[in-house]
């Protein structure tokens, strides 16, 4: 612990400090100027993309935001102010469309985290075959999301993999795709499968960074190990979790394929996902204008949306 | 010193590499003849459609010196990929698009105008579906290239073991209670033969595979109408599916006859006498899955090829015989750098000789009378159906300026009538977010 003030100045320049003939501080700045310039030119690339490919498109949307125009005359733009933005809050369509999205995000979250950390916790035990389950876990994640959207497509349809297996027990066929009450629970199921490899592996790792000592002491104590679970483990890995619910909400929020590739937004709307229903809008009803609002309402709903998580979640623990 | 320069040198090198990789443009070759140079014309088109390889190249044999370059993309993707192009500054010269957009292109001022290119008498041989549907504000935006329409192909085998034998003539074609008797009777005894189940009407293989398209399934809704009544008549106004003007849908696509119309079409997949599925199965004629098939005439070579034995049946009405017309096109782009030669290459490729061949080389339905006369098969099985129900029973899906907007909303109204949703409700709901659209 310090006991008094604090030596500012850098360990090298102190060691070197009583054979040098400049001062700490102006050899502190030469060493930050050698280094910056090789920094700068690898790096600059790197933030040309990033601003011309991110950046300038995003000032490009919010520009378009206020207007009113189709994408083949697009010079033929009027200026309608905050008219997009008040459309989204009146618009039946578009209401239905974000707390469809919602809920989509919900019952994504719901499922990826608590499942995902059991998986973590089997993997995290000494298992046969271990390495060979955490890559069929995995390999979800790694797979296109057109393709995966494809598979499902053809295991829920009325003759698929998944009717067939129930009518040979006797259950009546099941609309997975197309009832009102069971298509946005089955895309949110095949979301779940896709992601849920990257959320194990995410738990994973945070479970291996847990010092095995607090849950042996806790042991110890006398606490089993669901006690150990919940007071121990659960708690240290809060920042895993925030991590994990942070990115799981976004790409719920990015969602695109399931409804794209599996229902085209039926039956009545209820898988039309924000980003598919963003898509129509500037490409097929040639509204750019108002997709352009739309998209800036969903990027501010993220990052509302994970401030509250991050407010909600965050860590009280150190380790 | 000397190293960071090097590091720098190093960056700054390869970024100017890959700027000058990406921004290089391929030089245009030369070609002994062509003193006057050689002109490269763009082309964007959908995939394993028109303009094929086979109609650029033979474009190309008969004037060396143009030549083509081709971008293609999924039919899926043709649309968005023509709206994000189409204000670019440098919009392909030549560009394959659905007919049925031709208003709404052409209205924004994307194509470029053909009329001055079109051979004297081409008016007068064009069909007038091909006409009216390439056309927007008493201008030609594409000669046409091919019609196209949907009948009614049935699996011989299955048919014939049910005892069922389809109508082969227009005059005698199946109303749609006559053909769902026959699909369920057909389904039945299929079923019972294959011990799992066969489908009386095999599910839609159009656009996205699943229910809804408005160029099958609103033919339910349009059927119920007629064209010969009194123009104020909601008999009419069925008929047509929107206001003369293009401006409202209301009163038009949600009639009591459309109506009436979207529940018998929601009958064919739920009920006691349902005869297809609501989720698509490819192939469902071809692997004995299905005993008919509502198909474009392109389905005839796939089942020939496939070795099924296969009929063609008129496509069944309700109270008036329609079909819609309509298939895959390809103009000139207004800003186009070579409008002029691309224009020529067109009409070309639409008309005359080169015409004539690709037709018969490809079994493709013609737009123009002169070729259907001048070709035999086509007044033979099987393509003798679809060429008789364009000429007798087409009309193009109702066209307009706004005509994604249309087909978005009513494909998936119908797709959700399909899955059990009230026709009324959704009928209405459809005009009641076209009509501002359609307004504008």
């Amino acid at each position: 612990m310090h006991s008094g003030p604090i030596d500012s100045t850098p360990l090298a320049v102190r060691d070197l400090g009583g054979s040098s003939t400049l001062p700490p501080r102006r050899r502190s700045q030469s060493k930050i100027g050698k280094g910056a310039l090789p920094a700068l030119a690898f790096l600059t690339p790197f933030l040309l993309l990033l601003l011309v490919f991110q950046y300038i498109p995003l000032a490009v949307m919010a520009r378009s935001s206020v207007l009113d125009y189709s994408l083949f005359n697009p010079d033929n733009a009027t200026f309608v102010g905050a008219a997009n933005f008040i459309r989204i809050f009146t618009d039946a369509e578009t209401i239905q469309s974000l707390l469809i999205t919602f809920a989509f995000i919900l019952g994504v979250l719901i499922l990826v985290v608590p499942a995902s950390f059991a998986l973590a916790v089997f993997l995290n035990g000494k298992l046969p075959a271990r390495a060979l389950v955490r890559t069929m876990i995995f390999l979800p994640v790694v797979t296109s999301s057109v393709v995966v959207a494809t598979l499902w497509t053809f295991l829920l349809n009325e003759t698929g993999l998944i009717n067939s297996v129930l009518a040979t027990v006797g259950i009546p066929s099941a609309g997975f795709l197309t009832d009102t009450t069971q298509a946005l629970p089955a895309i949110i199921v095949m979301t779940v499968w896709q992601q849920v490899g990257l959320a194990t592996v995410l738990f994973l790792g945070g479970l291996q960074a847990v010092p095995a000592e607090l849950s042996e002491a806790a042991h110890m104590d006398g606490a089993g190990p669901l006690r150990r679970t919940l007071s121990i483990t659960l708690p240290l890995l809060s920042r895993t979790t925030l991590f994990i619910v942070v990115v799981m909400t976004v790409f719920a929020l990015q969602a695109f394929a399931p409804a794209y590739i599996m229902t085209g937004g039926a039956p009545q709307g209820t898988t039309n996902l924000i980003i598919y229903h963003i898509y129509k809008t500037a490409f097929i009803l040639q509204q750019p204008g108002y997709a352009s609002a739309m998209a800036l309402v969903v990027l501010a709903f993220a990052i509302i949306i994970s401030l509250i998580q991050m407010r909600l979640l965050r860590t009280r623990w150190n380790y | 010193m000397k190293r960071n320069i090097a590091t720098l040198s190093t960056a700054v090198g390869t970024v100017a590499i890959m700027a000058l990789a990406g921004c290089s443009a391929g030089s245009t070759p030369t070609i002994a003849g062509c003193e006057d140079g050689v002109t490269e014309l763009s082309v964007l088109r959908a995939e394993n459609n028109s303009p094929t390889d086979e109609q650029l190249d033979a474009y190309t044999a008969a004037n060396k010196c143009v030549i083509f370059t081709v971008d293609e993309v999924p039919f899926g993707n043709l649309a968005a990929k023509i709206a994000v192009l189409a204000p670019s500054s440098n919009p392909p010269d030549i560009v394959g698009f659905d007919a049925p957009s031709t208003a709404s292109y052409a209205s924004q001022g994307f194509l470029l105008p053909l009329d001055d290119y079109l051979p004297a008498g081409w008016f007068d041989d064009v069909t007038s579906a091909t006409l009216t549907e390439n056309s927007w504000d008493g201008q030609v935006y594409s000669p046409g290239n091919e019609q196209d329409t949907l009948s009614l192909y049935f699996n011989k085998e299955l048919t014939d073991a049910a005892g069922i034998t389809p109508p082969t003539s227009l005059d005698t074609a199946w109303t749609w209670p006559e053909a769902q008797a026959a699909m369920l009777t057909c389904q039945v005894s299929a079923t019972e033969a294959a011990g799992s189940t066969v489908y009386g009407l095999a599910p839609s293989r159009l656009g996205d595979g699943t229910p809804g398209t408005s160029y099958r399934d609103q033919l339910f809704l349009r059927s119920m109408g007629d064209p010969t009544a009194p123009e104020s008549s909601s008999a009419y106004k069925t008929f047509y599916a929107i206001s003369d003007d293009g401006t409202t849908v209301d009163g038009w696509l949600n009639t009591p006859e459309a109506i009436e119309g979207a529940t018998f079409y929601q009958n064919l997949f739920e009920g006691p006498d349902a005869v297809t599925s609501k989720t698509g199965l490819p192939n469902a004629l071809i692997d004995g899955k299905a005993c008919f098939d509502l198909e474009v005439s392109s389905n005839a070579t796939t089942l020939t090829n496939a070795g099924v034995d296969f009929g063609v049946s008129p496509t069944p009405y309700l109270v008036t015989p329609i079909v819609h017309t309509g298939a895959v096109t390809f103009g000139v782009t207004a800003r186009s750098n070579n409008a002029e030669a691309a224009a020529t290459a067109v009409v070309a490729m639409d008309t005359g000789d080169q015409y004539l061949d690709w037709v018969e080389n490809n079994l493709r339905i013609p737009v123009l009378v002169s070729t259907t006369e001048a070709l035999p098969s086509l007044s033979e099985a099987p393509l003798n159906i679809p060429v008789e129900e364009i000429q007798e029973w087409g009309v193009p899906r109702p066209p307009g300026p706004h005509f994604d907007a249309y087909d978005l909303y009513v494909t998936a109204a119908l797709k959700n009538i399909a899955y059990g949703a009230d026709p009324k409700t959704e009928l209405d709901q459809a005009v009641a977010k076209l009509d501002p659209i359609l307004s504008k």
